[in-house]
């Protein structure tokens, strides 16, 4: 027998469970963060100065807000929040465990993300649709948020992939993904193999967010 | 079409200033003036006189800081957000930058605007069609805003911009990207339009010559004071502003023939004539020197294409006996031309 089909007898499991862990933090995470993060840029952006909702105290307090969290490295958040992830999530430990911080991570990370892409629409458009009387949630929703898609899904290509490298230290709780496998296998039992592969998997994985990004963005923007 | 008598906007010492304290900059200050349905209103000065801010505060994409304006009889500071978007719906806007979706296709562009006002589905694409065609793109229905040249591009801000049936169109700089050719043929788009549906328009512009294509009355604006406001016909035939001369100093040679009248010293005889109409096409000068005893000797001569009539201007120094010069002058007043003594020209005849 050949020793990729050993190999593959012994570790293919591990594997695949822990492509599988990496895939829903992957995924929870992303969807929660934009589901916070998309609101959050929008009003970033329509209560900015000079824009048509703009308030210095909201703009203030949430400028802080974000700053504020997004000055804690992904580590210290998620051994920080603890009480926090108990609360929310009923557990600090596994997957589930590891969704709050993660999210709590890359919310504030991705609104950035997306308040600049939404900067980059040109305001005159904003006015040209106010000057019709559009309403203002159609405003952001229809006119600037949609203009936005090819930059805001470039965005969240960066995010992504920023999200793949949080979820390796969340084997730190338990919550496995291919992060915790390179650690545990690789560095702490010297399986020279499961690293390799694993780095493997992890460089396929963000390849592929990036080609996936990408052409989406593309499809969007064939305008240009 | 002419203007008629019934006013859209009445302007009542309207003021805006943006800033507070040393650093404020007051961009418009006490201008009171009447829109007129129908008109096409040029609305000229130079950069930074004003005139962005005040078409702005037509539509209250910036809000009067002091004055008054009434869209047919309602006070705008007296409506409430709902009231201004049904307002803003009674207008388009077309800008110098076009400002259409990067990412929306021609049709798309001018479909949107119709959907978030509420037109139902079909509706919303039968206009769109229509008023692509009317803009003569109907073949580009699908092509996207970076495909397209600007003179194509200001097309399909118009289409979206009178898709939903305005009664006013409200134009800043719409032609200043735009190449001399497509200038012109933006310019009479916007003419036909107006003949077409009725629709006013206001046009801001740094250029004369836009103003003489199409407009039927002109404001200037200088340094956010309502300088002059009259007919383009009776602007260009008697600029009474300093400002307003400045802005038609290329395009009627005073200046230079006044330096030329003192280098001539031809002072006393001098007269400007100005000939509108009928009377700028008729052989008017060249008949009455045949008639009388007296000599012309032109210093100046200058025909352009208003909108609706040909006018022109001459700067004449006549020799011959005085009388014979007084009874020359007469006949010329007596064909329609407009004599003023050089020099004494604005005293309004
Ligand atoms: N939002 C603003 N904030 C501060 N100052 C402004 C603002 N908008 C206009 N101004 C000032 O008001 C004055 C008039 O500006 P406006 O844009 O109306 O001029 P304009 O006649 O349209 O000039 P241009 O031909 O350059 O477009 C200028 O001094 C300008 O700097
Ligand atoms: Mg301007």
């Amino acid at each position: 027998m050949s020793g990729i089909s050993v190999f593959l007898r012994e570790w293919a499991p591990y594997i695949a469970q822990a492509v599988g862990e990496t895939f829903v933090m992957v995924g929870v995470s992303l969807a929660f963060s934009v589901a916070i993060a998309l609101p959050l840029g929008a009003l970033l952006v329509v209560t900015g100065p000079g824009r048509p909702r703009a308030s210095r105290l909201v703009h203030g307090a949430l400028n802080l807000l974000i700053n504020l969290v997004r000055s804690l490295p992904f580590i210290i958040l998620l051994f920080f929040m603890l009480p926090v992830t108990k609360a929310i999530a009923g557990t600090t430990i596994g997957v589930r465990g590891v969704i709050v911080p993660l999210v709590a991570y890359s919310a504030p990370y991705i609104a950035r993300l997306i308040e600049s892409s939404l900067l980059e629409v040109d305001r005159g458009v904003i006015e040209a649709y106010e000057a019709m009387g559009v309403r203002g949630r159609d405003l952001v929703v229809q006119v600037l948020i949609r203009e936005a898609r090819p930059s805001l899904l470039r965005s969240l290509t960066i995010a992504t992939i920023g999200l793949v490298g949080a979820t390796a230290m969340a084997g730190l709780v338990g919550a496995g993904g291919l992060g915790d496998l390179a650690y545990r296998f690789g560095f702490v039992r010297y399986e020279n193999a499961v690293m390799y592969v694993t780095v493997a998997l992890l460089i396929a994985l963000v390849q592929l967010i990036q080609t996936i990004g990408n052409g989406l963005a593309r499809r969007l923007s064939k305008g240009g | 079409m002419v203007g008629s008598a019934e006013t859209v906007f009445a302007l009542r010492s309207v003021g805006k200033t943006f800033g507070q304290g040393p650093g404020a900059v007051a961009a418009l200050s006490g201008v009171s003036l009447d829109i007129r349905r129908g008109e096409i209103l040029g609305v000229i000065g130079q950069s930074g006189a004003g005139k962005s801010t005040l078409v702005r505060c037509l539509n209250y994409l910036e809000r009067p800081s002091s004055g008054s304006i009434e869209f047919e009889g309602t006070p705008l500071e007296s409506l409430d957000a709902a009231g201004l978007r049904a307002l803003r719906r009674r207008m388009g806007m077309i800008f110098q930058g076009f400002n259409l979706l990067k990412t929306a296709t021609v049709l798309e562009n001018v479909a949107l605007p119709l959907r978030l006002l509420g037109f139902p589905p079909g509706e919303v694409e039968a206009r769109s069609r229509e008023y692509l065609g009317v803009v003569g793109l109907s073949d580009k229905l699908d092509a996207y805003p970076s495909q397209l040249s600007g003179g194509q591009k200001q097309r399909v801000a118009i289409a979206r911009a009178i898709a939903h049936g305005p009664e006013v169109l409200l134009c800043d700089e719409a032609t200043s990207a735009l190449d001399p050719e497509n200038t012109e043929a933006i310019l009479r788009l916007i003419a036909a339009i107006n003949e077409r549906y009725g629709i006013t328009v206001v046009l801001v512009t740094h250029e004369m010559r836009v103003v003489q294509a199409v407009c039927d009355r002109v404001a200037v604006l200088d340094g956010g004071e309502l300088a002059e406001l009259g007919a383009v016909v009776d602007v260009y035939a008697d600029p009474r502003h300093p400002a307003t001369r400045r802005l038609l100093a290329g395009i009627l040679p005073r200046e230079m023939t006044a330096s030329l009248i003192d280098r001539l010293g031809v002072h006393g005889s001098v007269y400007s004539l100005t000939f509108r109409g009928q009377a700028a096409g008729r052989p008017a000068l060249a008949e009455t020197i045949k008639s009388f005893a007296v000599s012309a000797n032109i210093l100046a001569a200058n025909i352009i294409e208003l909108k609706r009539e040909p006018f022109g201007l001459l700067v004449i120094a006549f020799s011959g006996a005085k009388a014979e010069v007084g009874r020359a002058l007469a006949h010329l007043r007596e064909l329609g031309v407009a004599v003023r003594e050089w020099g004494n020209e604005h005293e309004r005849d």
